[in-house]
């Protein structure tokens, strides 16, 4: 279980010489084996909640806590655990990939960051999986499609058989047809393994899609959905 | 505000542009025949890859030098693919204004907003303008705040903001065409509507002659006067009834996988080969292909209300 307690941050704007406050006393549980939907207009810090609920950034106040432990507590064996099982998707793919790499030693990154023998096995299963050819691995990531560098990216998030999954905008920047393969697939994604999924979106036909629970991210404050 | 000017109708024959890879070539137009007239908004459909950027980068002669074209265009009598870029330079931000995709990416990130509309003053050549014109074009797309605005790095700004601020500087000059691609890609609903209707009032104010690239089909059908839709560097369809009645199975299976029809996806399980690449590019995928669309591409049949599609279905 992944739970935000009370979070505060602040950003300075440095154009209008002043602190203000995105987040303000945000909570959210995210109970195991549940789809969550989290949404928000641009700019409410749906993406800031994100990246603090992933350990990615820092906050003013408040808590995170993974299976019960306080993130900010864990200890160095523990934080890779947390990081091994709590995966992000983003909406830019192409940033989740080192251009200079071919993709096939990108795949192997988190095996080598977390020091675990490389699968290829399970590589070469998931990719089937995200309908993706084996010869994806050979180019490098200009050489593809948004949509199959976004599937690419789950791919990558499913290698070290997450617990929950944080997707920020996974369809923004797709096209149509693509944006809807890719949330068949999620959905699919569910029947084979039991995953907890944090959807962010700015557009509710995606979440009620996926079955969510909606909850709503508004004046810094994170509300369920009525 | 300047008064609407009339430009050329731009005239595409026999278009292919193609990239050379290290043992490969990647073919992104593949005989484009096609007029984008003035006066009408049209707007290029299709997915990621289809080559709708790669065709409007053509015309408004934008490609990298590697790109390998091949065919004509002509902007009144002028052929753009030969014409010298010093030449066409009078055209550039004057004549065809561009809105650019991913706003945030579209600015120097080190230069204030103001410094990157005294370059389009600076280098425009039109003696009229000052910043005075600059703030008045800021209101048109709702940006009151001009100081402000004026004074802020690109990163202080919102994506929506942003957007408008690169709709204001197209528009600064008054041009006779303007590009504007995927210009609602990414935005959240009040962005859209923000979007929206900063481009509807481009075209009752400022500019008549656009070409919208997206893959946004609200967009394009309460938007366009002509949608062309593309599938693998091709034109599969020219739709003037703002898609009420699409044709081709391409253009029903996109409207198929929008939200309002819960994201459906064409199904075709059975795999199926084109002979030597001759065949319809969709036939893969389609769930009315026959034989012949294996072996042989249709050409562009023409139908009611000055629509055409690409395939056997209408021959």
């Amino acid at each position: 279980m992944l739970e935000a307690t009370n979070i505060r941050k602040n950003y300075f704007n440095r154009a209008i010489n002043k602190t203000f406050t995105v987040l303000d006393d945000c909570s959210l549980k995210l109970y195991d084996n549940k789809v969550y939907g989290l949404m928000g207009k641009s700019g409410c810090g749906k993406s800031t909640f994100a990246k603090i609920l992933l350990g990615l950034s820092s906050f003013d106040g408040g808590q995170i806590f993974y299976n019960g432990k306080d993130i900010a507590q864990l200890n160095a064996k523990q934080k890779c655990i947390f990081r091994e099982k709590v995966q992000f998707v983003s909406q830019t793919p192409a940033s989740f990939f080192d251009p200079k790499m071919k993709l096939s030693a990108s795949m192997c990154e988190p095996f080598r960051i977390l020091e675990l023998a490389i699968d290829n096995e399970r590589i070469n299963k998931l990719l089937e999986i995200v309908s993706l050819p084996l010869n994806v691995l050979k180019r490098y990531p200009y050489q593809l499609s948004g949509g199959e560098l976004q599937r690419l990216s789950i791919c990558r998030a499913l290698l070290l058989e997450p617990e929950t999954i944080v997707f920020d905008e996974p369809t923004s920047m797709l096209d149509i047809s693509v944006q809807a393969e890719i949330l068949h697939m999620l959905k699919k994604l569910r029947t084979i393994n039991e995953i907890t999924y944090l959807l962010i979106s700015h557009d509710r036909r995606i979440l009620e899609w996926m079955e969510c629970e909606i909850f709503i991210l508004t004046n810094g404050r994170i509300e369920r959905d009525v | 505000m300047g008064l609407i000017k009339v430009g050329e109708d731009f005239r595409i024959e026999n278009l292919k542009v193609a990239f050379s890879l290290k043992n490969d070539k990647i073919t992104a137009i593949d005989g484009v025949d096609i007029i984008f007239p003035h006066d009408k908004v049209t707007t290029i459909i299709g997915e990621s890859g289809c080559g709708k950027s790669v065709l409007a980068q053509t015309i408004f002669h934008l490609l990298p030098d590697y790109a390998i074209t091949s065919g004509k265009v002509f902007y009144g009598n002028i052929d753009i693919l030969n014409a010298a870029n010093c030449y066409l330079q009078k055209f550039w931000g004057k004549e065809w204004g561009l809105i650019p995709q991913l706003p945030g990416e579209s600015f120097s990130p080190v230069r204030k907003i103001k410094k990157h509309f005294n370059d389009i003053i600076k280098f425009s050549g039109q003696i009229g303008l000052t910043m005075s014109s600059v703030k008045d074009s800021l209101t048109l797309f709702d940006l009151h705040d001009h100081e402000r605005i004026l004074n802020a790095y690109p990163h202080e700004l919102s994506g929506g903001m942003l957007q408008r601020v690169l709709c204001a500087m197209a528009v600064l000059t008054s041009p006779k065409w303007i590009l504007a691609d995927e210009p609602t890609k990414g935005l959240d609903e009040d962005s859209y509507s923000s979007v929206f209707d900063n481009l509807t009032k481009i075209k009752k104010s400022r500019v008549k002659s656009m070409v919208v690239i997206t893959h946004d089909l609200n967009l394009a059908s309460n938007f366009s006067d002509i949608i062309i839709v593309m599938f693998a560097g091709q034109i599969i369809e020219i739709n003037t009834n703002s898609l009420s009645t699409p044709l081709h199975p391409y253009t029903k299976a996109l409207i198929q996988a929008l939200p309002a029809n819960g994201f459906n996806i064409t199904n075709r399980t059975e795999t199926i080969k084109l002979e030597q690449n001759h065949g319809c590019k969709f036939a893969p995928k389609c769930p009315n292909c026959m034989p012949k669309c294996l072996v042989e591409n249709s050409l562009l049949i023409c139908q009611e209300n000055a629509n055409s599609v690409r395939c056997f279905l209408y021959a």
